[in-house]
């Protein structure tokens, strides 16, 4: 027998995974070669960490799905607080797992927390943010006319040009810093941009939240208005905003990266490219000792989304069966994300000296902000945050860098709880700016 | 799309039990008061998390025989361990540790009403260089502890359980590795221990015996008078069914000074890897001509005492290691003959310049002259830690099937291990290709096992999970009743015309071991469950009771082993029966 199935976020299909995850606990610490001596940084979980018991982790998670698909468990909201909405989507399990199994575990955290919401028992703070977005256009019920306040007299906006930057609310309205700096990066380098006009929320606080038919809608709303703007690359500091158009978009609304019809850049990467072209160069000398920390959303979930559909033949005991599946895919696995480009630019500054912490590239560890938990369960996101400001204050740093905004917030905020040597947390196109514009 | 209800009621045909037990109260509460409200949960969220996993799982998993505990308890310290166990005695409700999700003992449970209790949390890790030992707690894992011990100028092995197996319970079930040529097997490396006996006494062995449990006073397994840790241990152990070890110091073993601190992670995964520093560590892959020149070449080993782990590899491994995923394997193994596999005799081996370059320099000289004598052919190998440093096979080796179990697992000659391969290899083949996937006669794997005395040998078998799985819509009773005689019948009479001494009928045939051909094993295991268990509350069956597994699966499985079990419970050995030793 064959069973037909998509990689979409109906938790029905995911019932191989509920039933063939077979207990190795990768999901729970990580890679193998890079796990840590001190236990503390061991793990890749921040969710399992701070909970403790199984029910927190992917692996029980599997146990819970396989329960719910069966019968065994019925949707409550106690299942729903206890087993879905602690969880990141930070997709440190999910890599880990692909290492060898190729399980599609956040694919499977994803569509149950759909399954919860579908059902009413999505957190009442998610459903009052999103539908302040919904009346406003951002989370925060700012005023829209307020979003390019940030410009400064000495940026410089295209009214037409082949790049796009899309800011974000949390760069337009909270840390107009990020916005800046890369406007002046962008500047700097001679790159025209231009941008939208009424940019509204990318919507990743849906799309994470499990709220999925909004964040289609959102998808749609957003796509449509970048493409009616002849946009050949869009460019984003935000690695939320980042990986939702490259990835999330496509992937619920069934098409492929590729045919998105436009280019989606971090800010890092295509400063990169033209740091490496000789475009920009840096000004005088920095001193500064360093750590980077990889956001998820820049890192192993940013690879480009090829939709699937296909069947597993399971019953053949030909060498067409064994659970195969047909036709054949890649698989994400997280091992091409957006690593080096910030860690390039951060060395080529001269005086900044990068030392990596214990968990890094596809192995890093959350930095709190992801999931909706912040917003529902804001210890749990401390938590994950103050430790990795301890993991960063090992390193002898005195400045963490990363490429995400809610990164930089989250960090920021542990700085005051957690007194290590760390005084400094900044966007790398920030640092970048500092370097090549001041 | 599942049908709940479809799903319900196969799964009430399966079942025993209803689902879910709840406990006294009392106990809960006095339980409670042991650990802390919040390290004890009776939620049906946190109990459904610890449902079938581990080792065997798949035999309960796909019986329907996994009951989720009826509590999770994560005590702390030795004092709250013992304190649930006699909390779990005086209300005789069974009790069965775990620890990482892997393997602090196979936690399939065929009963609803059992504790869990999870030893995640004890996490002692003392490193006494000196005297190159350390403290570990069960919730230390593999890879953390490899890691520690590089960065004390040592290093340590990591199981065939993998990285997230735990160092505790690894060595108390196991602990083999091909570094087990150098450093020998786990119950050498173990030293002093805290174990929680059944009714919750807590005993120190070893050097801790008497004194207090210290780095310092861990440095010795043997204790006053007779040696107790042979209670709770044993080659495959007793999988909870004998109390709960908490704590114990494990032999590490010196590396290269400065070299061991420089063997950091490389690369992201799943292409991450620990660089070595080639004069001083390398793997050395040779192809012999003939498998009796493979098994004479680990001879030499043995005698000229040269490598740190020499190991027989299975054709499969090569296929795993160069995979991109599922697919790509079978794409890979369907262009595999029976005459690829009868001509392919690779042998790999570790080489370590303890002490300097020139001690491997010298190694590899040897090596060179027994590659020569034996007409060997060196092969390419990469230069770092592709496993057993760090990681080893844990879920890679399920990654082709979803499903595999070893049949056969024990220490014997290298003779014997490398016969024992070769017939179960050929039996396979001949009889039981399908239901198992394809291995076209491979004996399987088998290593040169401390310094040459021994060798290991596990015999891996894959299955079809959705044949087996009443679950899934591909299950095939049929399929089943083809595999179980594998396990039941062929695998016990093969050993008994070879004289292997499986380990795996301790743990999960307990029948085998019954009879005069094994002295009556089995009886004097059960003496030492009575007397140290008699409420019968350490993860019962002890370890497992094969009647009640013929007894859980569907009638039409294992009618000729449940024959066989009649026979031998009236105490005739089956084994004499079917083959002459």
């Amino acid at each position: 027998m064959t069973n037909t199935f998509k990689l979409d976020h109906n938790l029905d299909n995911y019932e191989w995974e509920s039933r063939c995850c077979m207990g190795c606990a990768m999901c729970k610490h990580g890679d193998w070669i890079h796990v840590a001596s001190d236990h503390n940084f061991s793990w890749i979980c921040p969710e399992w960490q701070w909970g403790k018991f199984d029910n927190w982790g992917a692996c029980g998670r599997t146990r819970i799905i396989n329960s719910l698909l069966y019968g065994d468990l019925e949707y409550t909201d106690t299942l729903a607080q206890e087993a879905a909405f602690r969880c990141f989507s930070c997709g440190g399990c999910d890599v880990s797992d692909k290492r060898n199994l190729d399980l599609e575990i956040l694919m499977m955290n994803q569509s149950l927390k759909v399954a919860f919401v579908d059902r009413g028992f999505g957190r009442p703070i998610h459903k009052q943010m999103i539908a302040t977005l919904e009346r406003t256009g951002n989370y925060y019920g700012l005023n829209q006319k307020d979003r390019k306040n940030w410009v400064a007299s000495d940026i410089k906006v295209e009214k037409k040009a082949d790049t796009l930057f899309f800011v974000g609310c949390w760069a337009s309205f909270k840390d107009n810093a990020v916005a800046q700096a890369t406007a002046r990066v962008l500047n700097k380098a001679q790159v025209p941009f231009m941008m939208l006009d009424n940019e509204t929320c990318c919507g990743n606080l849906q799309y994470q939240t499990g709220h999925l038919e909004k964040f289609k809608s959102a998808a749609r709303f957003n796509l449509e208005k970048i493409r009616a703007t002849g946009a050949k690359k869009v460019v984003a500091s935000c690695a939320e905003c980042y990986r939702n158009l490259k990835v999330e978009y496509p992937k619920v609304l069934d098409f492929a990266t590729k045919d998105l019809g436009f280019e989606v850049l971090h800010s890092a990467e295509l400063v990169d490219g033209l740091v490496k072209e000789g475009k920009l160069k840096a000004k005088g000398k920095m001193s500064m000792k360093a750590t980077y920390h990889d956001p998820c959303s820049l890192g192993r979930l940013s690879e480009p989304w090829i939709p699937w559909e296909g069947i597993r033949t399971g019953g053949d005991i030909s060498n067409s069966g064994w659970g195969q599946i047909h036709p054949r895919r890649e698989f994400r696995r997280g091992q091409f994300g957006c690593y080096e480009a910030p860690r390039n630019l951060i060395k080529a500054i001269p005086g900044v000296e990068l030392v990596e912490m214990l968990r890094n590239h596809s192995n890093s560890y959350h930095s709190g902000e992801g999931g909706g938990v912040y917003e529902a369960y804001p210890e749990t996101a401390q938590f994950a945050s103050d430790w990795r400001v301890k993991e960063a204050g090992l390193t002898g740093a005195s400045a963490i860098i990363t490429g995400c905004v809610h990164s930089k917030f989250m960090l920021n905020g542990a700085l005051a709880r957690v007194q290590n040597g760390i005084n400094k947390v900044s966007h790398v196109i920030e640092l970048v700016d500092e370097a090549y514009n001041k | 799309m599942p049908n709940i209800i479809e799903k319900q009621a196969k799964l009430a045909q399966l079942r025993k039990h209803p689902l879910w037990w709840d406990m006294p109260e009392d106990a809960y509460k006095e339980m409670e008061a042991v650990v802390g409200s919040d390290s004890i949960s009776k939620e049906k969220t946190v109990r459904a998390a610890y449902v079938g996993r581990g080792y065997a799982r798949e035999l309960i998993w796909y019986s329907g025989q996994a009951y989720p505990p009826c509590c999770v308890v994560q005590p702390k310290t030795t004092e709250q361990v013992a304190g649930i166990v006699k909390v779990c005695n005086k209300y005789k409700i069974p009790f069965v540790p775990c620890s990482s999700q892997w393997a602090y003992n196979a936690n399939p449970r065929f009963r609803p009403d059992m504790v869990q209790i999870d030893l995640q949390y004890m996490l002692t890790q003392e490193f006494d260089r000196k005297n190159l030992y350390a403290k570990v707690g069960t919730g230390i894992r593999y890879g953390q502890f490899c890691q520690a011990c590089f960065e004390h100028d040592a290093y340590f092995i990591n199981t065939g359980g993998g990285s997230a197996s735990c160092v505790v319970a690894n060595h108390t079930v196991w602990g083999c590795s091909p570094l087990n040529y150098r450093m020998g097997n786990s119950e050498k490396r173990t030293l002093s221990v805290t174990w929680v006996t059944p009714e919750g006494d807590i005993v120190r062995t070893g050097s801790w015996a008497g004194r207090d449990v210290t780095m310092e006073n861990g440095f010795m397994g043997d204790g006053y008078g007779p040696n107790i840790n042979g209670v709770w241990r044993g080659h495959v152990g007793w999988f909870g069914a004998m109390g709960i070890v908490t704590e114990m110091t494990v032999k590490i073993f010196p590396f290269i000074e400065d070299t061991a601190k420089k063997m950091v992670p490389e690369g992201v995964s799943p292409e991450s890897t620990i660089a070595f520093k080639t004069d001083r560590v390398a793997w050395q892959n040779f192809k012999l001509p003939t498998r009796k020149a493979l098994e004479d070449v680990m001879y030499e080993f043995g005698d000229a005492e040269i490598g740190a782990a020499v190991t027989k590899v299975p054709v499969f491994w090569r296929v795993i290691a160069k995979m991109k995923d599922k697919e790509d394997f079978w794409e890979r193994w369907s262009g595999i003959t029976k005459d690829d596999i009868d001509n392919f005799h690779m042998c790999r081996a570790l080489f370590v310049g303890y002490t300097n370059s020139e001690q491997m320099a010298y190694e590899k000289r040897v090596l060179e002259d027994i590659i020569k004598e034996y007409k060997a052919e060196a092969t390419r190998t990469k230069p770092s830690d592709e496993s057993w440093f760090k990681n080893a096979d844990v879920s890679g080796m399920w990654s082709m099937t979803n499903g595999y179990s070893s049949c056969e697992a024990g220490q014997e000659s290298l003779r014997c291990t490398y016969e024992t391969g070769k017939a179960l290899g050929k039996r396979l083949e001949e009889k039981y290709t399908p239901p198992f996937m394809a291995e076209f006669g491979d004996p399987g794997w088998f290593q040169s096992n401390d310094l040459g005395h021994n060798s290991y040998l596990e015999f891996l078998v894959y299955m079809n999970v959705d044949k087996c799985d009443p679950m899934s819509d591909d299950y095939d009773p049929v399929y089943m009743s083809q595999m179980i005689p594998w396990y039941f019948e062929e695998t016990p009479e093969i050993d008994a015309t070879t004289g292997f001494l499986d380990f795996f009928p301790a743990s999960c045939h307990g029948i085998l071991y019954q009879g005069p051909y094994y002295h009556d094993y089995q009886v004097w295991t059960d003496r030492f469950k009575e007397e140290f268990d008699p409420r019968t509350v350490s993860n019962p069956p002890a370890p497992f009771d094969p009647e009640m597994i013929t007894e859980m699966l569907p009638p039409f499985m294992l009618t000729r082993s449940r024959r066989w079990l009649r026979t031998a419970k009236r105490g005739k050995s089956m084994i004499l029966g079917k083959a002459s030793v």
